[in-house]
C-alpha cells in the first residue's frame, strides 16, 4: 500500500531557480526508503516536502502534487530545534496534548514508545544535558508517540560521532522492525545502504534514478554519496548489479 | 517537617514571593527588609532541592550594581547629618546620614524582591509555570511562549559565543575606547541577526510540525495538585501581608 | 619547546562556566606542517582544545604555547558562524585587513586555493553548504596563519569533496590541527592522529597504528576506517593505506 505518493513536485525561489525539478516518488507501507544525493542535492526539502511542512514558506512556489494516506512525520537535521520542553518526557508528550489526547492514553503512549526505543532512562532528563544522538532519540520519541505511518528522518548522522550514530542505527532498526515507513535523507551511506529497500538518487533537485541498492551503487558513487567500504572496492572491481556487495561481510562472499 | 521546593505548586510560591515583594515595595524601614530577608533565607534552608548556597550565588551579577546603587543614591538623597559635603552648581552634594540610610533601604529592597524571584526561578520548571499561568488563567499560548522565552536565552547566548569566537580568531579586537569596541561589535551582529531569524524559522516549522496551531481542545499531562505545604504557603503570604498592613499602619504591633 | 614542534600542549584543564570540567591534563605535540587529526567521542574536549590552541579561551591550568608569534587561524564548525560581509571577498579580506597585510594578494590567493575564486562577488549565506564550508576556510587561509585549527571540516561534504578538501590540507604549507569524527578522512589524510578521551589525550602516532587498534577505538566511540575493517574481514596482511592498494591486494588473491 502507498503511504505518500510525490508527483511532479517542483520548487522554485522567489529569483527563479529551482531546488527540486519535477520529482516524483513514492513510499510504500513499511519500507525503508533512502534519500540519496550531495549535500545541496535538495534532500532536505524533498523531506519536508514528504511530510508537509514545505506548504507554509513563502518564499518559496511549490508545484505538483503530494498525496498522503496515513500520518508522516519528521525529524530535523538539528533535532535540538525540535525540543520544546525542558525534560524529554513533558517534550514527547507536546504533540499529543496539542491534539487533545486523554492524559491516560498519553502516558501509555510514552511509556510503550520509549520502550521500543529503548530510552526509558532519558524521560526525566534535561534536553540540554543530552548528547546528540540523544537529542536524536528524544525528537524521534516525540514522533514516534504520535503514531505515524511514516517517519521521515533528515541527515541523522550529520556531526554524530560513532557511538550516537550507533544509538540512532539501532532505533532506526528498531522502528523498521516495528512495522513503520522509513524514510532517511543522506549522503553518508556507509551503513545505511544495506538497510534501504529502495533508494531514489538526487541530482541537483532532479531525481536521477530510483530502485535497488545494489544496482545503484554507481549511481550513488556518480552525485559523491559516502558508500561503505566494501561497495566502492567491488566498483572498483566493475563489479555491477545485484552482485555489489553492501556490507564487507557480503564482500568476503 | 521537610518540603521539597521543586514538588510545591508554583502559584503558592508566586503568592508568597508576590506578598514578599510587595511588603519590601512598601516599607521603607531596613528593619523590615532585613526580617523578609531572614525569612526567605530560612524558606530556601528549610526546603529540600536548593542550597543556600547555590541560591545566594544566583545573585552574584548584583555585586556590580549595589555599589552603583548605593553610591548614587547616597549622594543624592539627603536628610539629616552632613557627614561630608561639596558645593555644586548651588546645590550641595555629599554623604548625610539621611542619605546612606535611604540608599541603603534602596539596595536592600533590590536584594530582598531579587532574592525571592531568584528562590522561584531556580526552583520551577517551566512546564510547571507554564501550567501554573494556564491555570490562573491565562491563555495556554502565551503561557507556553513564556516558557518557551526561558530556553531561548541560552541558545542564544551559545550561538553568540561561537559568532564571537569566529571573529576573534579573525583578527576581531575589542580594545580602545567605547567607540572602537562597539564598531569592534558590527562584524558580530549580521550573523548573530541571521542566526537568530534562522532560529525563528526553524522553530515556527518545529511547533507546525508538532501541532502548535491544533484547534482541538488541550489535555495537559502535567498535573498541578495543591499538598498541604502549599496550603501553608498561602497562609504565609496571608501573613506577610497582613504584618505589612500593620506596620504601614503604624499599630503597636510596628 | 621541542623545535619541530608547531603547538606545545602540556597538562592543559579547562572547564567550562558551570564547571563542568571537559579537558583533564590533556597533553599532545603538533608537528611542524603536519596534518594532525584530533578525534574522540562529543563531549570528549575536541572542540574546547581547538579554542585553546586558537587563543579563544585560556586554560585553567597547564600550558599551550604556539611557536612564532602569528595568530592561529580557527575556523569553526558551522561556517555560517563567521559570516557577516555582503559579498565572499570582502568576507575573505577581514582576516588580512585586521593583521595588516596585503589584502588583495593575500584574498586572491585564498580563493584560488580553495577553488572558490567565481564565487566572489556572491552572498555568503546564499551559498551551499560545501561553498560555505570553503569559504569558511578561504577566510581563515588569507591571514596567513602559520597554524590553523579546524572543526568538523570535512562535516558535511559530500565525497569527492572530502577528497579535494583532505589533498588541499596536505599540500598546505602550514601546520593544520583539525578535529574529526570521520576515521577514514583521518585514516587517509592525516599525518599524525591524537585520541581524547574524557578530556585526556590517551594517545598520539601514526593514523595506520592509531586506528588500527580496535581497543582503542572502541574505547574512545571512533568508528574504525572501512580500510581497516576490509583488512580484519578479508584477513589482508596488512592494511592498506588506500583504496586502491586494497584492490590490488584483493586482486592478488
Amino acid at each position: 500500500m502507498t503511504l505518500v505518493d510525490v508527483e511532479s513536485l517542483s520548487v522554485r525561489t522567489a529569483d527563479g531557480s529551482r531546488l527540486l525539478d519535477e520529482v516524483s516518488l513514492s513510499v510504500a507501507a513499511g519500507e525503508t526508503l533512502l534519500l540519496c544525493g550531495a549535500p545541496g542535492a535538495g534532500k532536505t526539502l524533498l523531506a519536508k516536502a514528504i511530510e508537509g511542512v514545505l506548504r507554509r514558506r513563502d518564499d518559496l512556489t511549490v508545484d505538483g502534487d503530494v498525496r498522503r494516506v496515513g500520518d508522516v512525520a519528521l525529524v530535523f537535521q538539528h533535532p535540538e530545534v525540535q525540543l520544546v520542553r525542558q525534560t524529554v518526557e513533558h517534550d514527547a508528550a507536546f504533540g499529543l496534548e496539542n491534539r487533545g489526547v486523554p492524559v491516560a492514553e498519553i502516558r501509555t503512549r510514552i511509556d510503550r514508545y520509549a520502550r521500543l526505543l529503548g530510552v526509558e532512562p532519558l524521560l526525566d532528563r534535561d534536553v540540554h544535558d543530552l548528547s546528540r544522538g540523544e537529542t536524536t532519540l528524544a525528537a524521534l520519541l516525540g514522533v514516534l508517540v504520535t503514531e505515524p505511518d511514516v517517519v521521515v528522518l533528515d541527515e541523522p548522522l550529520t556531526a554524530l560521532d560513532h557511538r550516537n550514530a550507533e544509538l540512532v542505527l539501532d532505533a532506526i532498526d528498531r522502528l523498521r522492525s516495528h512495522g513503520t515507513a522509513v524514510v532517511v535523507a543522506e549522503h553518508d551511506l556507509r551503513d545505511l545502504l544495506s538497510r534501504a529497500d529502495r533508494v531514489v538518487v538526487l541530482d541537483d533537485g532532479r531525481v536521477r534514478e530510483t530502485g535497488d541498492p545494489r544496482h545503484l551503487a554507481a549511481t550513488l558513487r556518480a552525485v559523491g554519496a559516502k558508500l561503505p567500504v566494501a561497495t566502492e572496492l567491488a566498483l572498483e572491481r566493475d563489479v555491477r548489479g545485484g552482485d555489489v556487495p553492501l556490507t564487507t561481510d557480503e564482500l568476503r562472499e | 517537617m521537610s518540603f521539597a521546593h521543586g514538588a510545591l505548586d508554583p502559584r503558592s510560591k508566586a503568592a508568597f514571593l508576590g506578598a514578599v515583594a510587595f511588603a519590601a515595595t512598601v516599607l521603607a524601614r531596613l528593619d523590615v527588609l532585613a526580617v523578609l530577608g531572614v525569612v526567605l533565607a530560612v524558606t530556601v534552608a528549610a526546603g529540600r532541592g536548593l542550597s543556600v548556597r547555590t541560591w545566594i550565588g544566583s545573585l552574584a551579577p548584583f555585586r556590580y550594581l549595589i555599589p552603583l546603587v548605593l553610591v548614587l543614591n547616597t549622594l543624592f538623597y539627603a536628610g539629616g547629618e552632613t557627614l561630608w559635603g561639596v558645593s555644586v552648581a548651588g546645590v550641595t552634594v555629599g554623604v548625610t546620614t539621611g542619605g546612606l540610610l535611604t540608599s541603603a533601604v534602596i539596595a536592600s529592597r533590590l536584594l530582598v524582591i531579587a532574592a525571592a524571584a531568584a528562590w522561584f526561578a531556580l526552583t520551577t520548571e517551566p512546564a510547571a509555570f507554564e501550567r501554573a499561568l494556564e491555570l490562573v488563567g491565562v491563555p495556554w499560548r502565551v503561557a507556553f511562549v513564556f516558557s518557551l522565552t526561558l530556553r531561548l536565552v541560552p541558545e542564544l547566548r551559545a550561538r553568540f559565543r561561537n559568532i564571537e569566537d569566529a571573529q576573534r580568531s579573525r583578527g576581531l579586537r575589542f580594545e580602545g575606547g567605547p567607540l572602537a569596541r562597539a564598531r569592534a561589535r558590527v562584524p558580530m551582529f549580521v550573523p548573530f541577526l541571521a542566526s537568530v531569524v534562522q532560529y525563528g524559522y526553524d522553530l515556527a516549522d518545529a511547533l507546525a510540525i508538532r501541532e502548535f496551531e491544533s484547534t482541538a481542545r488541550r489535555t495537559s499531562l502535567i498535573e498541578l495538585e495543591y499538598g498541604p505545604v502549599d496550603y501553608g504557603f498561602y497562609l504565609a503570604a496571608l501573613a506577610v501581608l497582613a504584618a505589612t498592613a500593620a506596620v504601614a499602619l503604624g499599630t503597636p504591633l510596628a | 619547546m621541542n623545535s619541530e614542534s608547531s603547538v606545545e600542549i602540556r597538562d592543559v584543564r579547562y572547564a567550562y562556566d558551570d564547571g563542568t570540567p571537559v579537558l583533564r591534563g590533556a597533553s599532545m605535540d603538533v608537528a611542524d606542517d603536519a596534518v594532525h587529526a584530533l578525534m574522540g567521542a562529543n563531549g570528549a574536549g575536541k572542540t574546547t582544545l581547538l579554542r585553546l590552541v586558537a587563543g579563544l579561551r585560556e586554560p585553567d591550568a597547564g600550558t599551550v604555547r604556539i611557536a612564532g608569534d602569528d595568530p592561529v587561524g580557527f575556523a569553526p564548525e558551522n561556517p555560517r558562524a563567521g559570516f557577516f560581509a555582503e559579498t565572499v571577498a570582502a568576507e575573505v579580506a577581514f582576516f588580512p585587513k585586521n593583521r595588516g597585510l596585503d589584502v588583495d594578494r593575500h584574498v586572491e590567493e585564498a580563493l584560488a586555493a580553495m577553488d572558490v575564486a567565481d564565487l566572489r562577488d556572491r552572498a555568503p549565506l546564499s551559498l551551499s553548504g560545501g561553498e560555505q564550508r570553503a569559504v569558511s576556510l578561504a577566510s581563515v587561509l588569507a591571514g596567513d596563519p602559520a597554524v590553523v585549527a579546524l572543526d568538523e571540516p570535512s562535516s558535511g561534504l559530500h565525497a569527492p569533496a572530502q577528497r579535494r578538501l583532505g589533498e588541499l590540507l596536505c599540500g598546505l604549507d602550514r601546520t593544520v590541527l583539525c578535529s574529526t569524527h570521520d576515521a577514514d578522512f583521518a585514516y587517509e589524510f592525516a599525518d599524525a592522529v591524537s585520541v581524547l578521551v574524557d578530556g585526556e589525550v590517551v594517545r598520539t602516532g601514526d593514523p595506520a597504528d592509531v586506528l588500527s587498534d580496535r581497543d582503542l577505538l572502541a574505547r574512545a566511540g571512533i568508528r574504525t576506517p572501512g580500510l581497516v575493517d576490509l583488512a580484519a574481514e578479508l584477513s589482508l596482511a596488512r592494511v592498506p593505506s588506500s583504496l586502491d592498494e586494497a584492490i590490488e591486494e584483493v586482486a592478488e588473491r
